[in-house]
């Protein structure tokens, strides 16, 4: 047997659950790495007047804070779920193609070496925000603009090559017995996600190519003097870029649907109608691209047909929301770590989803519009949603991993001073948004100084708070003096293939596929 | 293999394309007659023939993994083309194919909203005398541009007109200097006149931007050093 400490062992390895942890500390390092830029963001915005970068440099954290988390953290954590729990849940001995596993999880390093390299570049980091407006990306973009285009199109090609590898699992190496109706409900989120992140990425491509080819093949994609419009970018960024939300999302709601009837000792309610509104919710994500836009003149008929689609989108969410309540609803339930970062998530989505439908209606977003209601807004979404199911996940699933609990004690901690570091934060936003403070600017007028230094402390808290996590990961992980080992089971009710593997799982799994009868969310 | 069919002639094709498509390019910027038509054709023949490679490729493989990865991919690809199908799809869905499709009637008057700007951080400041004129078809229209040189350089200078919808630009004519030199602090004032050569409609949103350049294009996409220009403003 190979040694697992080699350097050459993780580079060559194609064991899906080696890959899955590769994807999980990568995804760790990330969120550090784009934290620390979220924290310099906060420190300028502490106070009015210059505090401690110049404008140009908090325009490349903005810039950089927003591509390393969406594409360097939160979707390559998502991926390691992917890798570890999709194989482990349909019976498969792993991924169907092990090989471009490995390429498409080293693409990453490459991709995000490119991107943060940026920073050491004569004239900085870009600098337009990362939805990359032409024409600030284009006539205006610094030169590491073209590297940003290079590490997009290398990280998009990690993120087509996991698609597939994933679509390619869950159809042909079910175990037997496991119908498309018997899956997870995890499973199905990724699998309705991967179909969405393989029609998107290659559209993310084809819109950055165009980027670059404007910017030095002479073409004017974006340009009004050479008759192209720099608004077409917008359409062709948005069509990517609001699927690319629901890409994060849906993986999310799957890890919660897996965690809430563990811990309230119930099957899911309504588990089919689940999967029918993750995939009314990827239909949908293709026709609401215009409410990103509802101030740059399109037509009013065209507004009215995004708005009612954008609302439209609140149908099958508030399903899955009514769902997860109705299966805690007399339930047995128990607030463990995973169960805690659940119950806030349905919170604190739900409450993050309201301000999205705030934002959804015309007249209103004309008022919200690019100012900090936006980015409260998509902060509850993205944080107390999408990174609270990371971590209810990790929660979940890491003593079957690692074969050993961590504290309970101080996974509460974790989460009751995240939740409230993370209410510190993003709320006061909402009220400086109404205010009338724009985004992504280094100052700002002195009215809105009390609540941002209230912003900026929560912000600190937070980032503290995740220091707790690290440290109990690594303690599971690797610390000699654990708090104890765990049955197969884990969790008194967990139910699923992967339940019935030993804990931890061994490196090799599934070798004989399981017969399956009944789906994990049909109990006795 | 696993069971791949890769027969030479694919190749052979698949280089004849991408040599043709290459050269129908070339022939396009060189704005060739009957390039469009050929660029088109190659365009059409290619993604045929791509398709065909791709169905050829699965229906023979013996593997079902490869298969699916084989369906998977040229989904992708064909998402890939369809960004670049946006694009026309875009002008046409946004702006109307073009003016002359949604004319209203022979006596209509278009309002059309006249912009005036100098290219990027050229010392030069322009003005004109009308913020609107309204034009009907086989009319003209007279307003004056204001120059004013900033710099104590002399600048040459072009005017580059873009209006919105762009189909748009087709249907009038300007009779305006082809170049323009202004000395150093030197104010220049002349009248240019518009004609519309074709039926106008009253129901849309027309502007018109003069645009003014210098004839070095400095400041065109590609050749650009803004950035650095922002910069060092920036820093004073």
């Amino acid at each position: 047997m190979k040694s697992s400490t080699g350097i050459r062992y993780w580079i060559s390895t194609t064991n899906h659950k080696d890959i899955g942890s590769l994807y999980l500390w990568f995804s760790l390092l990330m969120f550090f790495a784009a934290g620390a830029m979220a924290l310099v963001i906060r420190m300028e915005l502490s106070s009015p007047g210059r505090v401690l970068v110049d404008p140009n440099f908090y325009n490349q954290m903005v810039t950089l804070h927003g591509l390393v988390m969406i594409f360097g953290a939160i979707m390559p954590a998502l991926a390691g779920f992917a890798n570890w729990q999709i194989p482990l849940m349909i019976g498969a001995p792993d991924m169907a193609f092990p090989r471009m596993n490995n390429f498409s999880f080293w693409l990453l390093p490459v991709g995000f070496t490119l991107m943060l390299g940026t920073l050491f570049v004569d004239g900085g980091a870009p600098n337009f925000g990362w939805t990359m407006y032409a024409p600030l990306s284009t006539t205006y973009g610094p030169p590491s603009t073209d590297y940003m285009i290079l590490a997009i199109h290398v990280l998009g090609v990690s993120s087509i090559l996991a698609s597939m590898n994933i679509i390619a699992t869950i159809i042909n190496l079910r175990a037997p017995g496991m119908s498309y109706m018997r899956m997870p409900i995890f499973v199905w989120s990724w699998f309705i996600t991967s179909f969405l992140l393989l029609a998107i990425m290659p559209i993310l491509a084809g819109t950055v190519t165009m980027l670059l080819t404007d910017r030095h093949f002479g073409t004017s994609f974006f340009s009004a003097a050479g008759g192209g419009d720099p608004l077409m970018f917008q359409h062709l960024f948005w069509f990517f870029g609001h699927p690319e939300v629901y890409v994060l999302i849906m993986p999310a709601f799957g890890i919660i649907s897996e965690v809430i009837p563990t811990f309230s000792r119930k099957p899911l309610f309504g588990a089919r109608l689940m999967i029918y509104a993750i995939a009314a919710i990827a239909v949908l994500s293709f026709i609401v691209w215009v409410h990103h836009m509802f101030v740059t003149g399109v037509s009013v008929w065209v507004k009215i047909f995004f708005m009612f689609t954008t609302l439209l989108v609140a149908v099958p969410t508030a399903i899955k929301i009514f769902n997860w309540t109705a299966t805690m609803y007399r339930g047995a339930i128990t607030f463990e770590a995973p169960m805690l970062f659940s119950v806030g998530f349905l919170f604190l989505f739900t409450f993050g989803g309201l301000s999205g439908l705030m934002l959804g209606i015309v007249p209103a977003d004309y008022q919200y519009q690019d100012t900090y209601f936006v980015v409260g807004h998509f902060h509850y979404a993205i944080v107390t949603g999408v990174y609270y199911a990371i971590l209810a996940g990790v929660y979940y699933w890491l003593p079957k991993w690692t074969g050993r609990m961590y504290s309970q004690t101080l996974a509460a901690w974790h989460f009751w001073v995240s939740t409230i570091a993370a209410n510190l934060t993003f709320l006061p936003m909402h009220f400086l948004g109404l205010a009338g403070m724009p985004r992504r600017i280094p100052d700002y007028a002195i009215h809105f100084a009390d609540f941002n230094a209230v912003v900026s402390v929560g912000g600190f808290l937070f980032g503290f708070a995740q220091l707790i996590f690290v440290y109990l990961v690594v303690q599971n992980v690797w610390g000699k003096k654990g708090y104890g080992s765990v049955s197969d089971q884990v969790w008194e009710c967990a139910k699923g293939l992967e339940w019935l593997l030993p804990s931890p799982v061994p490196h090799h799994s599934h070798d004989e596929p399981p017969l399956v009868t009944k789906a994990s969310y049909e109990w006795d | 293999m696993n069971g791949i069919r890769a027969p030479l002639n694919l190749h052979v094709y698949a280089l004849f394309w991408t040599v043709s498509a290459l050269c129908s390019v070339v022939l396009l910027i060189k704005q060739v007659i009957f390039a469009q038509v050929l660029f088109y054709f190659l365009l059409i023949v290619g993604g045929g023939g791509l398709a065909y490679w791709f169905y050829d490729l699965q229906a023979h493989a013996d593997n079902r993994l490869l298969r699916s990865a084989l369906c998977l991919g040229a989904f992708g690809l064909s998402m890939l083309v369809f960004s670049y199908v946006m694009v026309p799809l875009y002008h046409i869905l946004c702006h109307g194919v073009s003016a002359s499709n949604v004319m209203a009637g022979q006596s209509a008057v278009a309002t059309v909203d006249v912009l005036a700007r100098s290219y990027r951080n050229l010392p030069v400041r322009v003005f004109v005398d009308k913020d609107q004129i309204s034009l009907a078809k086989g009319g003209a229209e007279q307003f004056w541009v204001t120059l004013k040189n900033d710099s104590t350089s002399s600048q040459n200078l072009k005017l580059l007109v873009v209006t919105q919808p762009r189909e748009w630009r087709s249907s009038i004519h300007l009779v305006m200097p082809d170049y323009i030199k202004l000395e150093p602090n030197q104010l220049m004032k002349f009248p240019l006149e518009v004609v519309t050569k074709s039926p106008v409609s009253s129901d849309r949103q027309v502007s018109m931007m003069l645009l003014l350049q210098d004839t070095k294009d400095t400041g065109l996409l590609g050749k650009t050093d803004s950035w650095r220009k922002m910069v060092r403003e920036y820093q004073g």
